[in-house]
């Protein structure tokens, strides 16, 4: 059974605070240096990778034996129209 | 300072000194004084004022002038031709390029919705000599925030520059993240200081009304003394009176401070933490386990009714109009009733002032009452807009991120 079919619905918040810690960073990144920097249960955030992984928004790769994390262009450029909306929506109030 | 207050301070305590002093002047003299009065005015918002540009700063454009204020925090307004910035709830200024030997970028003052009240409230009132100190008044405040804010502004402090090896698709996330946190971030900090300001004018206002209250008290302590009295009992009434109206005062303000406080120190903490993401967009300095800046931004979102319920609420002159009517008709009306009274028992004619002034005072109370109602329902649009803002948001992220 995939991992993600243990989550009903993704919360859009947790995803969104992924894509933009995978964003910060600028390169692959622990999966444990992950879980602290976005503060998600590790069991959780594991469902989250595998959901973002099945969209093609991240990808997981070795290193040194370690397995990171990395965004794709596809989950910049999905990180980039969230924060589009999000601007279009906010402005202008005046 | 709670300027809030002041055209009604000014109205209410200075108006009754001011009729006295210009009905003692003959009609001219009083003619004299409010053209002066207006021609101050029309000096003041059309006088030009040149900024020096340094080079690097020639280049720029209205466009790139307003994002830079907006970025700034800053209220700001653009057309094709200018960009108006407002600095405070008194000075704004209207920013131009205009051909003068080269092009050359000018400010003339603008009117706030403060202002315009004060300077309508000073002319309506007959009050309009007033205006020439208030315009200096106006210019030197002005002119004080446009020497200080444009060079800090156009030095270009907040401009988002890109970082060497950087792509453009994270430079593009990077200035709507900024955008969109300057914007949130100014609308919270205009809701933090009106809200801060609502509550000096309340604690002020209540402080006004209770000492009116005590000293009726003390007045009316009086009226059971009399010179033969020994003076411990005046001095007792005078201590009564005086006292009712200290403590009083104490409990009410005390009580009104405590009530918003809460509300105030929580727009104060949406703030820093505003601050503190633009911080690090800006500056890049992050740190494992920071607030993610898109989570606080949808966080900000939800709160965005309650923020602009929040800055709307202290302007005493967000309906200046019907605001000025209403002060107008309540002094008035009062001016009538007064003398109704105090002529009441000489003949019957005399009734008329005293149903006048209680027409023009309920007039007053209807009017202030509609304006409420007004306020209300306009706060409930406000309210349904940012709820289909949300659920536009909700549905649009469900198809960019394919069906959460």
């Amino acid at each position: 059974m995939p991992v993600e079919q243990g989550m009903d619905r993704p919360d859009f918040y947790v995803l969104a605070r992924i894509l933009e810690r995978l964003w910060r960073e600028g390169g692959p990144m622990l999966k444990t240096r992950l879980q602290v920097a976005t503060n998600v249960n590790y069991d959780l955030l594991m469902k989250y990778l595998a959901w973002l992984r099945s969209r093609g928004f991240i990808a997981l790769e070795e290193n040194d034996g370690h397995e990171v994390v990395a965004l794709t262009p596809e989950g910049e450029q999905a990180y980039l129209k969230l924060v589009r909306l999000m601007n279009e929506v906010i402005r202008p109030q005046d | 300072m709670a300027l809030g207050i002041l055209p009604i301070a000014v109205a209410i305590v200075l108006l009754p000194l001011g009729m006295d002093f210009f009905l003692s002047f003959p009609f001219f003299m009083y003619a004299l004084v409010m053209v002066g009065g207006m021609l101050s005015v029309v000096f003041a918002f059309t006088l030009k004022i040149r900024v020096d540009l340094v080079p690097d700063e020639r280049s720029k454009t209205t466009s790139s002038i307003a994002r830079a204020f907006r970025l700034a925090g800053f209220t700001v307004v653009e057309d094709s031709q200018s960009v108006t910035v407002a600095f405070d709830k008194w000075t704004a200024i209207k920013l131009a390029f205009e051909e003068d030997g080269g092009a050359r970028l000018k400010y003339r003052l603008d009117a706030t919705r403060s202002t315009l009240s004060a300077i309508l409230l000073l002319f309506f009132l007959s009050w309009g000599v007033f205006a020439i100190p208030f315009c200096v008044f106006l210019l030197v405040r002005t002119n004080g925030n446009a020497m200080a804010y444009i060079p800090w502004v156009l030095k270009g402090e907040f401009d988002v520059s890109p970082r060497p090896g950087e792509a453009q698709s994270t430079k593009d996330i990077r200035d709507n993240l900024i955008d969109s946190l300057s914007e949130v971030r100014r609308i919270a900090s205009d809701a933090y200081w009106s809200m801060h300001s609502a509550m000096e004018d309340a604690v002020i206002l209540s402080v006004i009304v209770v000492g009116l209250v005590g000293g009726l008290v003390l007045f009316a302590l009086l009226l059971q003394t009399s010179i033969f009295d020994p003076y411990y009992r005046v001095a007792a009434s005078l201590l009564a009176g005086l006292g009712v109206a200290l403590i009083s005062s104490i409990i009410l303000a005390f009580w009104l401070s405590r009530r918003m406080k809460q509300k105030i120190e929580e727009l104060d903490s949406w703030v820093t933490r505003l601050d503190r993401a633009l911080l690090r967009e800006r500056k890049e300095v992050d740190q494992d386990g920071s607030e993610s800046s898109i989570e606080l931004l949808f966080n900000a979102f939800n709160e965005m009714p309650r923020f602009l319920k929040a800055r709307r609420k202290s302007t005493l002159s967000r309906y200046p109009a019907t605001q000025i009517l209403v002060l107008v008709l309540v002094l008035w009306g009062s001016e009538f009733i007064a003398g109704g009274l105090s002529a009441l028992f000489s003949s019957p004619l005399d009734l008329l002032p005293l149903a006048v002034g209680l027409v023009m005072v309920s007039a007053a109370i209807l009017l202030y009452r509609w304006s409420l109602k007004k306020e209300h329902a306009e706060e409930i649009q406000i309210a349904q807009e940012w709820e289909r803002r949300r659920e536009y948001i909700r549905s649009a992220v469900e198809d960019q991120l394919g069906g959460i």
